[in-house]
């Protein structure tokens, strides 16, 4: 178990930095889908299977085929200066460090213990969730879709001036 | 017998089915399996009567839970018993001849297939509201029925008259409903289940426990009567109701879905027999809405609202007798009225047929030379209709007179025997005018001919039926008809001094006195022309003038409650709705422009400078939360 | 394995998200940046479920709602910004209109 965890841990750190340094859309497209495809298993091995399946299928599947499509159909392409080397880019980069370094120091000092044995993320148990106490936030989420796919049609949609 | 019950009650919706999705294969045959559907579900009833003839308690069958919510349970439940097989002999057996007679009469109608359609689904709720075996799936079929007539009655929606009788239909029964639903609820809320078999338990256990409760409940049950029933004061849609195709009117609103009110008391008598206030109220109701359509019906001049009234009026006869506790009176007038009304109205329908769709009698005339069948189906549908022994009305208009009688409740049957007189007199009136005399519209008389068989044999079946059916009553309570529902309705309580039998028989005589007065009358003021019926209804004046105009009851409405609840929407709309709530989104919207238009001008344009500030948010706040550790 | 590496792994990958969200110009490179960010939070959520709070699992669905919704949403700005200026870069956004009163 540990063993796995750190392996696919280090993965998504691995797809992670892939993301943040690389400058080529397909290729940051590529780590991005290696990050969440590790995480998805990391969700598996945290006795999260339905999430973890969920992750993959989604993300990896869908999310980044989504980034993609869109890379090739607008033919990006690098930008040049693509990483912002001025002042605020190191003011940034200081306040993300510290940030973390911050954080960090605070959960170590307060650890939280694992319940034993712990709780499995069936279908079973979510779906009750679902369709029981959180019935509200779910039919929120369905109409955030909704909206959502409304919004990205009127998005894209050419408007009359655009084609002439 | 499971399995006939459940094709009786399902082949008509077969049927609405077939029609309403795949009546394009069908055209101009649409009315095939419409017929085939309420044929085999005629079959089914006359199976389902021929059982029940041995097994007087009939049977229960849950088919399964159809609401299983909390402590409400609710199965989809059918009772079959002797009621109930009386009510779909009825409900069966005319609209499977409206059926037939519909081929004839919407021929060229280009909804033909809709019409069937609707038609099917009518029978099929009508038969689940009276196999139901709980309150709620009776409602089910209630209000189903009660869509059917919004249907069938804005049938022609494209003519405006149409479409508003059927709105008004709707939106008055809904009246009515509301009330009915509050009944479902206070017995829920009393009993905790709603099937009819364990409320009557528990109330016939605990004799006057509940009468408090149960007065309540049976009021609110009753206003659904009077909705769906057409009782004063919910009576006003049922004449608007006749822009629906006659067939229509003789099926649904005479013949069944009206009665289902009648029906419903009847059901649930257990409730009703509690609290005998109530039951005279139903009565008093009942007597007062008989004379007070009768009287608007003397001069209405269209043929088949004075029907419509005479319908209002036979079922306030209806509910004299179940209210008194005659229930096997009241359910014998339904059964019988259901004939003779129903042939009523296929005679009218046929007239309009003849003559191009008119309904102004007074521009007819003569027309028996040129349609026999449909003039001696009519004459004796209302010879029926007014009490004339030996056809069906006489034995069941009689029966209910002689129990308000005997129940002591003389000014309820003296209301009762003045309407016996009105009710010959304005359906003779309606055939001298219509049938006999000079004809007044030389065009009109040239065109008319009589109707093709598919429309007059099913007439002469009715006829046969109208004259025979009320035999079954011979005998009043050893009668065949008593004996049969027996099990089911009991009998009727006679309060003591009981009326002798000599009384019994002057009690019929005065009442067929009283048919046969009418029918005289008719005769001389219309067809003899003396008294002058013109000159009267001067001299009556003011009397003939509130007559004419139906008592203004609709007016009244109008300026009581249509005008006042239209006023309070424009006022809502204009206050509430464009200054109140539009104001306050556009006021927001100013009032975020505004300050969208302030921030603006001390705004760098650049995202990632934003982002900065955001996360610069981000430490701030983090510095505050871990402040305290 | 205990919720704190979970929880500390999720803030590391959260971290490097947010740092490249700020760092970057591309905007589709900020798009996949704020993905890591959110799925940071899954790892995080993921942690304290493990640690006895199971409805974690729960957020985790509703994140990956918005997040799909927020990709839609973002790459339709995204194509609106590249036909309006020809590249996605965030500093050389298309200019709003001096007057926006509707």
């Amino acid at each position: 178990m540990t063993t796995l965890f750190w392996l696919f841990g280090v993965l998504a750190i691995v797809g992670a930095l892939g993301v943040l340094f690389q400058t080529h859309p397909v290729r940051g497209a590529l780590f991005l889908l290696l990050n969440f495809l590790a995480i998805g298993v990391l969700y598996l091995l945290a006795r999260a299977p339905f999430v973890g399946f969920v992750q993959i299928l989604v993300y990896a599947g869908a999310i980044v085929v989504l980034f993609l499509v869109a890379i090739m159909v607008m033919d990006l392409r690098r930008l040049e200066s693509d990483f912002d080397l001025g002042l605020m880019g190191f003011l940034t980069f200081v306040l993300g460090v510290a940030f973390f370094v911050i954080v960090a120091l605070v959960l170590l000092k307060n650890q939280i213990p694992e319940v034993s044995p712990p709780p499995t993320g069936t279908p079973e148990a979510l779906g009750e969730w679902l369709f029981g106490q959180y019935l509200v936030p779910f039919e929120l989420a369905s109409i955030l879709l909704l909206v959502a796919i409304v919004g990205a049609i009127v998005l894209i949609r050419r408007r009359r001036q655009d084609v002439s | 017998m499971k399995g006939i019950l459940l094709m009786t009650l399902f082949a008509p919706l077969a049927g609405a089915i077939l029609n309403g999705f795949l009546g394009t294969w069908f055209r101009k045959k649409a009315h095939f399996p419409a017929i085939v559907a309420v044929g085999l579900s005629f079959l089914g009833s006359l199976v389902l009567f021929q059982w029940s003839l041995q097994h007087p308690l009939g049977q229960e069958w849950i088919l399964y839970t159809w609401v299983p919510v909390a402590d409400l349970r609710v199965p989809f439940g059918l009772l079959f018993d002797r009621l109930a097989a009386i009510m779909l002999l009825v409900v069966t057996t005319v609209s499977f001849l409206v059926h037939i007679y519909s081929i004839g009469y919407m021929a060229d109608d280009p909804g033909y297939r809709r019409y069937f359609a609707y038609l099917n689904l009518f029978v099929f709720s009508m038969l689940l509201l009276v196999l139901a075996n709980n309150f709620l799936l009776l409602f089910v079929g209630w209000e189903a029925v009660g869509l059917c007539s919004y249907l069938l009655i804005g049938f022609w929606y494209e003519k405006k008259t149409a479409s508003d009788a059927g709105k008004k239909a709707f939106i008055v029964n809904r009246i009515g409903d509301a009330g009915f639903l509050l009944g479902i609820f206070t017995l829920f809320a009393t009993f905790g289940t709603l099937e009819y078999t364990r409320i009557f338990e528990i109330v016939q256990s605990n004799p006057g426990y509940f009468s408090g409760v149960l007065a309540a409940a049976t009021l609110f049950l009753f206003m659904g009567a009077v909705g769906k029933s057409a009782q004063f004061p919910l009576y006003v849609w049922l004449p608007d109701a006749m822009e629906g195709p006659t067939p229509v009117s003789a099926l649904i609103h005479a013949a069944t879905m009206v009665t289902a009110g009648v029906y419903m008391v009847a059901r649930s008598h257990p409730l009703f027999q509690e609290v005998p206030q109530i039951g005279t109220l139903v009565a008093s109701i009942g007597a007062f809405t008989a004379i007070f359509a009768a009287s608007i019906a003397l001069v209405t001049d269209d043929i088949k609202r004075v029907l419509a009234y005479s319908t209002i009026s036979q079922l306030g006869y209806m509910f004299v007798a179940v209210g008194l506790g005659a229930y096997t009176a009241g359910i014998f007038h339904l059964f019988t009225h259901a004939f003779f009304k129903g042939l009523l109205f296929l005679a009218a329908g046929s007239v309009m047929h003849a003559t191009g769709g008119e309904l102004n009698m007074h521009k007819m005339g003569g027309l028996w030379k040129k349609m026999p069948h449909t003039g001696w189906t009519f004459v004796i549908g209302a010879l029926a209709l007014s009490g004339i022994p030996p056809l069906a009305g006489f034995f069941s208009k009689d029966e209910i007179l002689a129990s308000a009688f005997r129940t002591g409740h003389t000014l309820i049957w003296g209301v009762a025997w003045a309407t016996a007189f009105l009710t010959a007199l304005y359906m003779f009136r309606l055939i001298f005018k219509v049938f006999f005399g000079n004809p007044r519209d030389p065009a009109l008389y040239e065109h008319a001919h009589e109707s093709p068989p598919v429309m007059t044999v099913p007439m002469w079946i009715l006829a046969v039926l109208s004259v025979t059916v009320g035999w079954l009553g011979l005998g009043e309570e050893s009668s065949l008809f008593h004996r049969f529902l027996a099990p089911t309705l009991g009998h009727l309580e006679i309060v003591p001094p009981m009326v002798e039998k000599e009384a019994g028989l002057g009690l019929i005589l005065l009442s067929v006195a009283a048919g046969l007065a009418g029918i005289w009358l008719a005769y001389q003021m219309f067809l003899k022309g003396s008294p002058n019926p013109t000159a009267l209804a001067q001299r009556a004046g003011f009397f003939y003038r509130l007559l004419k105009g139906k008592y203004y009851v609709d007016e009244l409405y109008q300026t009581v409650i249509v005008t006042p609840i239209r006023g309070l929407a424009v006022l809502t709309f204009r206050l509430v709705d464009r200054i109140l709530i539009d104001g306050t989104v556009n006021l927001t919207g100013k009032s975020l422009a505004a300050t969208g238009n302030v921030i603006r001008k001390g705004s760098s344009a650049r995202t990632r400078t934003y982002l900065f500030w955001v996360l610069l948010g981000a430490h701030v706040l983090l510095w505050f939360l871990l402040k305290g550790r | 394995m205990s919720p704190n590496a979970y929880i500390l792994l999720g803030l590391l990958l959260f971290t490097i998200g947010m740092i490249g969200v700020l760092f970057r110009r591309n905007l589709m490179f900020i798009l996949m940046n704020l993905e890591l960010m959110m799925n940071a939070v899954g790892l995080v959520l993921v942690g304290a479920s493990l640690g006895g709070w199971i409805e974690g699992q729960l957020i985790i669905l509703m994140i990956l709602v918005v997040a799909a919704s927020e990709v839609a949403i973002g790459i339709g700005i995204l194509i609106n910004v590249v036909r309006l200026t020809g590249r996605p870069d965030v500093d050389h956004l298309p200019k709003a209109p001096e007057e926006s009163t509707p």
